[in-house]
């Protein structure tokens, strides 16, 4: 009973610390940690893959493994930004990566159906362009 | 024991005399609390008897306080012309906005002895609009929960006895120190007054462009917004130098606070203003000098490279605003700030370039407003919120606004919002590509406007608070 007390005490105080912090922040510093929350719940699935039916068991595993992707793609991208032939060099090899990793999630026949929906290169309007350029 | 009483007697004597009060706080024999309400009831004449009323100005300082909290921010003047009564009402017109300008406002006020005796204006009134702590009244740019930084509890300042109080009458500010001053209006004034209003407010905002172009005597200079839209940038061509100005409103005339020199012109102040609706401009006079001010679609002098500059800014600093475009003369036209989602609060709109993955080494833009209270804050960001910018001719920004396929609904706010994002223009007919955003920089060096090519009709302010 003391334990329950005493953890129930500390995830108050826990709780309140962080609401302190949040609203300590700059408003710059508040949009940008919501910007990374945002991405961290995004239901990327329902973007990327949006005419392909993801079950809800899929869905988690496909979220985390497109939000892995795009952030090693933007490291490439940021480190290489003067100089973007590195970067067209090296993306394919990730994407193949990512491909792997989603195969073991999606059926053979949602990865088909993903590669079908592939945008032209100069399809920039296509938010799906981000994934596979 | 004969001590003891002596000691005794003494002490009650004493204290006996410490608590006489009968005559020391008279003066010619009359009580405190009697000279007290006869000061006021001075004060009060004074007010009053100004047959033709009053002419008040009040002047900011650049802050604004809060329950102890103090912020700085521009300054800003307000104008008023005020007509007190004997039963403690005051009729009052104000250059806060286009209604307070033309309709007459009545209210009460009181004199009251605080520290000082200290006028009070106790019923809402024009007088509190820029007071007010919710910036969609106020639209203080101070942000949510302060206003302007002025005052509806004045102090006398003039350090006189009420009697001797004369044509003008200085007040100061109980709690945010700002200055006002009272001056007897004409019997001319006040027939302007009540026949125009503040005319000059009235005439100058009929033109709803953000760029007003000023051509006094082949002396052409521009006049756009400050800060908060309570002053004037004024730039000339070819040059990057901006001058930010106060500005004072009155019936005919725009008086500026400091006289502005350009091209060897001084201007104290634009007179005589007449809308010409023919030809959507405005006569005027300079220093007797015939002017016109004009409308125009484009800056006078833009400054070189800044659209690229200020994306470059955002890139790990991102633009933020509280309000939604200014749009023909309204502000936050699409109530931006009276945005919800379940379980959120509207925090700010945002800016954040470089952040979206786009492809072959290439970022999408955030431009979506953000919520706190929760761990997704921009619910509408895959649903029409990730803007694709380019950099045009001329330093013009264009976005192309793109729909993630998120089926979230927008609330007709946004979407009016992203449709000038998207065309650069606030109404039809639009052009087959965007006429983008023309980006100016305002004379505190850290805020910018983003301005419509297409029509200069609609605005947004961007700073990073």
């Amino acid at each position: 009973m003391k334990k329950i007390f005493f953890i129930a005490v500390i995830t108050l105080l826990g709780g309140k610390l962080a609401q302190a912090q949040q609203s300590n922040l700059s408003p710059v510093n508040q949009v940008k940690q919501g910007y990374n929350q945002t991405r961290a719940n995004t239901d990327y699935s329902m973007i990327y893959l949006k005419n392909i039916s993801v079950t809800d068991t899929q869905k988690p595993q496909v979220n985390k493994i497109i939000l892995n992707y795009l952030d090693a793609k933007r490291t490439l991208a940021l480190a290489n930004k003067q100089d973007l032939s590195v970067y067209r060099q090296q993306q394919p090899a990730l994407f193949n990566d990512f491909k792997t990793k989603l195969a073991t999630v999606l059926s053979s026949q949602q990865m088909s159906a993903f590669l079908a929906s592939k945008p032209p290169l100069d399809g920039k309007r296509n938010l799906l362009r981000g994934l596979f350029y | 024991m004969k001590k003891i009483w002596i000691y005794y007697f003494l002490g009650l004597a004493v204290m006996l005399s410490a608590c006489d009060r009968k005559s020391d706080l008279n003066i010619d024999g009359i009580p405190t609390d009697v000279r007290i309400a006869q000061a006021l009831a001075t004060y009060q004449q004074k007010l009053t008897d100004a047959p033709y009323g009053w002419v008040v100005t009040q002047f900011t300082n650049g802050t604004s306080t809060n329950g102890g909290v103090t912020r700085n921010g521009p300054k800003a003047v307000f104008s008023y012309y005020m007509k007190f009564d004997k039963n403690s009402q005051v009729s009052m017109l104000s250059d806060f906005n286009m209604g307070a300008a033309t309709v007459f406002n009545n209210t009460g006020y009181r004199i009251k002895a605080n520290q000082r005796p200290t006028l009070i204006f106790d019923t809402y009134s024009y007088v509190h609009l820029p007071c007010d702590p919710d910036a969609a009244i106020s639209n203080s740019p101070f942000g949510s929960g302060f206003g302007w930084g002025t005052d509806f509890e004045f102090a006398f300042a003039d350090n006189v006895a009420a009697a001797e109080l004369g044509d003008t009458i200085r007040l100061k500010g109980n709690l945010n120190q700002a200055e006002a001053v009272m001056v007897k209006a004409t019997q001319a004034e006040q027939t302007l007054f009540n026949t125009n209003g503040f005319g000059s407010y009235s005439t100058f905002n009929k033109i709803l462009e953000y760029f007003k172009r000023v051509n006094a005597g082949g002396v052409v200079f521009e006049i756009t917004p400050g800060v908060g839209g309570r002053s004037f940038d004024i730039k000339t061509a070819g040059s990057q130098n901006i001058t930010n100005v106060g500005c004072q409103f009155a019936p005919h005339s725009i008086i500026l606070q400091e006289p502005v020199t350009i091209g060897g012109l001084t201007v104290k102040s634009l007179d005589n203003l007449v809308w010409n609706p023919g030809t959507r401009t405005i006569s005027a006079s300079v220093n007797g000098t015939p002017a016109t001010i004009s409308p125009a679609l484009a800056p006078i002098s833009p400054e070189p490279g800044v659209a690229l500059a200020f994306y470059n800014e955002g890139l790990d600093n991102p633009w933020l605003t509280v309000p939604g475009f200014h749009i023909s003369g309204v502000d936050d036209a699409y109530n931006i700030r009276g945005l919800t989602f379940p379980g959120r609060t509207y925090y700010r709109y945002v800016y954040y370039p470089g952040l979206v993955d786009a492809g072959g080494g290439d970022f999408y833009d955030v431009l979506s407003p953000f919520f706190v209270g929760a761990t997704n804050g921009y619910p509408y960001l895959f649903a029409g919120g990730v803007a694709y910018p380019y950099l045009q001719s001329g330093g013009r920004l264009t976005f192309e606004m793109l729909d993630g396929g998120d089926p979230i609904v927008n609330p007709p706010s946004i979407i009016a919002t992203n449709n000038v994002f998207n065309t650069g223009k606030t109404a039809p007919p639009y052009f087959a590509n965007s006429a983008g955003f023309y980006i100016v920089r305002k004379a505190d060096g850290t805020t910018m406007d983003m301005v419509t090519a297409g029509d200069a009709l609609g605005w947004i302010t961007w700073n990073h608070q």
